[in-house]
């Protein structure tokens, strides 16, 4: 067996120092690579968790046109909460759960001022914001979208469909004065602000309803939203058993568009079934864009890592002329030179990319075990990543460093084989 | 002993076969507007077994002479046959083929593989052929000519470990591990005291002598001509006295 990989090999341990900072560069660069692919990852799946698990759902089922014409009259365009749609629903595969919602707007008054504080009974004048909210059944809607329930920063959430409570978000309740949940929690119900919404036929209804909790901001436009309990909501807009939407949760957000195309065909044409990605296309852009820039990133970090090996290289074939001379003088083909340097450098950017992607997992690996705390833009929560790499990116990594050396020792390697024996031989 | 006079007999029986036929070799190099003629029209034989010294100062063309005799360099014109065969006009790969199967190359400053030991370097030119023998039977063939070299206690060593005789010794067991026809050395005792250079000398002519190769030698070395069998002296490019 020829010895042209154990002297490749053998090679790289000749001049020490310029192997090492060769490798030096390859273990920086596929190391940091490693860690910007973990928080990037990280940020991407606590986004996308934020979405399918506290925003949008993995899918939404609405009455056919409600997704077009939602921000006119949603609720003219609201359907029964039966338990044949129910079953159908959830018989589908991949289904886990499904949550029913009321989506409505209204506006939210403080009766009586609810400050304590004298100096400002004195300013105070009844206060009215408006919101717009999704009435839910907790014990289901918890299921579909444990995240959203989790962003809840005081106070609690209202246990069952029919109480009298509900739950907004914190910049809605500063103008009602409210700043302490169990403060307000503790005031007799005649204090409670009362919730006004248009019914169907647009009339006003009004009820007393408690504030038993504080959402925070996940994105920037939510700052409207709040919860409420769905039987209570349908009985004040005169809706009972009427829902705007199932919001359905799956085994994996991957079945998506199979159930999808499964359901729309279940449910027939009086329903239309939207993925997260066509409710939310922003967020979709906003992971594909994190992934493009990504890819930028990585290729300059290649083309540097790159530029650090073809360099290397050169200054061996430099240094090896003689030697070069005398392999072929043995009697040496032209491809058996071009290969002893090619593997050369597939050895170097082999080895660099095992020890940087090995040093970048263990510290991603560690991080993850932390958890980073680091608000979204825009948010008040702040998530916690766990950055994570998957293994098809080391391979791929692994993979496109070692072929990547390879190839860009071919320029050496090929200014190498095509020396003349002679001129080689008399090389200083 | 017997095979000693078996290699003589062939020696002798073979005599008149020339293994090199040169036949009014040029070789001009043209350095920029200056153009150099290294080699104006040498005509030069070798025949089989003999250990022949071609002499000259430097300058004079010897080592180009040694450099196309040993397929590392084409000449500009003329022809030359190595083993009756033209190898003028051959191609790169043809050319290193002659070399691996029909040249062993001793060199000034030993030219080992530093990443390689003792034995590595010796069997690498087997190595790196189309048709290889088994591992065992190419080691067994190493491990006979480290001995007869006397680099048995040294096999595993790397060259920076061994001396500059050792060394030597280490390429000389590599250009007869191929068994060529023709073993060139270009000062092959420059780098060498004059103890190690008389033990050097002694091995190749002992080799010489045992496996009927012939050697062709470049050298301004008194020692090397002593035992030299035949003479070549080159001036200015041309053979001036055979």
């Amino acid at each position: 067996m020829s010895p042209l990989f154990s002297m490749s090999f053998r090679n790289l341990t000749r001049n020490r120092r310029r192997t090492l900072l060769a490798l030096g560069a390859v273990v920086v660069g596929l190391c940091a690579l490693t860690l910007l692919r973990g928080f990037v990852n990280a940020v991407r799946q606590a986004q996308l968790a934020a979405t399918l698990y506290g925003t949008t759902g993995m899918l939404q089922i609405h009455h056919k046109g409600y997704v077009k014409n939602v921000l006119s009259n949603p609720l003219d365009l609201a359907f029964e909460d039966s338990l044949q749609l129910r079953k159908t629903i959830l018989s589908t595969a991949h289904v886990l759960a499904l949550s029913p919602r009321l989506q409505f707007s209204g506006s939210l008054s403080a009766t009586e001022p609810l400050s304590s504080n004298p100096q400002e009974l004195a300013n105070s004048e009844p206060k009215t914001t408006f919101l717009s909210a999704n009435a839910v059944d907790p014990e289901l809607d918890r299921k579909v979208m444990p995240q959203l329930y989790e962003w809840v920063i005081a106070g609690q959430v209202f246990t069952n469909a029919s109480d009298s409570a509900f739950v907004v978000h914190r910049d809605i309740a500063g103008p009602l004065g409210i700043d302490d949940i169990s403060q307000n929690l503790a005031q007799p119900k005649e204090q409670w602000p009362v919730l006004l919404a248009p019914d169907k036929e647009g009339a006003l209804s009004g009820d007393a309803l408690q504030i038993s909790g504080l959402l925070g901001s996940a994105v920037p436009t939510d700052k409207r939203l709040a919860l409420a309990p769905l039987k209570t909501i349908q009985r004040l807009l005169k809706m009972e058993n009427q829902i705007t939407e199932y919001v359905v949760r799956l085994d994996d957000v991957v079945h998506a568009e199979i159930v999808q195309t499964e359901l729309t065909s279940r449910l027939g044409d009086k329903f239309e079934v939207s993925r997260w990605d066509e409710l939310a296309p922003f967020i979709k852009d906003l992971l594909s864009n994190v992934d493009k820039i990504f890819g930028y990133i990585t290729a300059v970090f290649l083309l540097v890592i790159m530029l650090g090996i073809v360099n290397s290289m050169f200054m061996n074939v430099m240094e090896r002329v003689r030697e070069i001379g005398t392999m072929m003088a043995l009697g040496i083909r032209r491809g058996y030179i071009l290969s002893l340097f090619v593997l050369e450098g597939a050895f170097l950017g082999a080895l660099g990319a095992l020890l940087g992607l090995s040093v970048g997992v263990l510290i991603v690996f560690v991080a993850s075990r932390i958890g980073i705390r680091i608000p979204a833009p825009g948010s008040t929560i702040k998530f916690v990543l766990h950055p994570f790499v998957t293994q098809k990116f080391l391979f791929d990594s692994f993979v496109f460093t070692t072929c990547g050396a390879a190839f860009v020792s071919l320029w050496p390697a090929f200014r190498a084989s095509r020396l003349r024996p002679v001129e080689a031989l008399s090389a200083v | 002993m017997n095979s000693s006079n078996s290699s003589l007999n062939a020696l002798v029986k073979d005599q008149s076969k020339n293994l090199i036929e040169i036949h009014n070799l040029k070789k001009i190099y043209q350095l920029g507007k200056t153009t150099v003629e290294a080699l104006r029209g040498v005509d030069f034989s070798v025949a089989e077994g003999e250990f022949t010294v071609v002499l000259g100062p430097s300058g004079s063309g010897k080592t180009t002479l040694l450099n196309i005799i040993g397929c590392l360099d084409r000449a500009s014109s003329g022809s030359y046959l190595l083993d009756g065969e033209d190898v003028s006009n051959r191609d790169f790969n043809d050319l290193a083929e002659v070399r691996n199967y029909k040249i062993g190359f001793i060199f000034q400053n030993f030219n080992l593989i530093p990443v390689l030991n003792v034995i590595e370097n010796i069997e690498f030119p087997c190595l790196v052929r189309k048709e290889q023998e088994s591992r065992a039977q190419l080691r067994e063939r190493v491990r006979a000519l480290c001995a007869e070299v006397g680099l048995e206690r040294f096999m595993k060593h790397k060259p920076d470990e061994l001396s500059g005789g050792q060394r030597q010794r280490v390429a000389i067991a590599r250009a007869l591990i191929t068994q060529p026809r023709l073993v060139l050395a270009d000062e092959p005792t420059a780098n060498l005291d004059s103890n190690t250079s008389d033990q050097i000398l002694e091995l190749m002519q002992r080799l010489n002598r045992d496996h009927a190769t012939t050697f062709l030698f470049a050298t301004h070395d008194p020692r090397v001509m002593d035992l030299a069998r035949r003479t070549v002296r080159i001036k200015d490019g041309m053979v001036v006295a055979n």
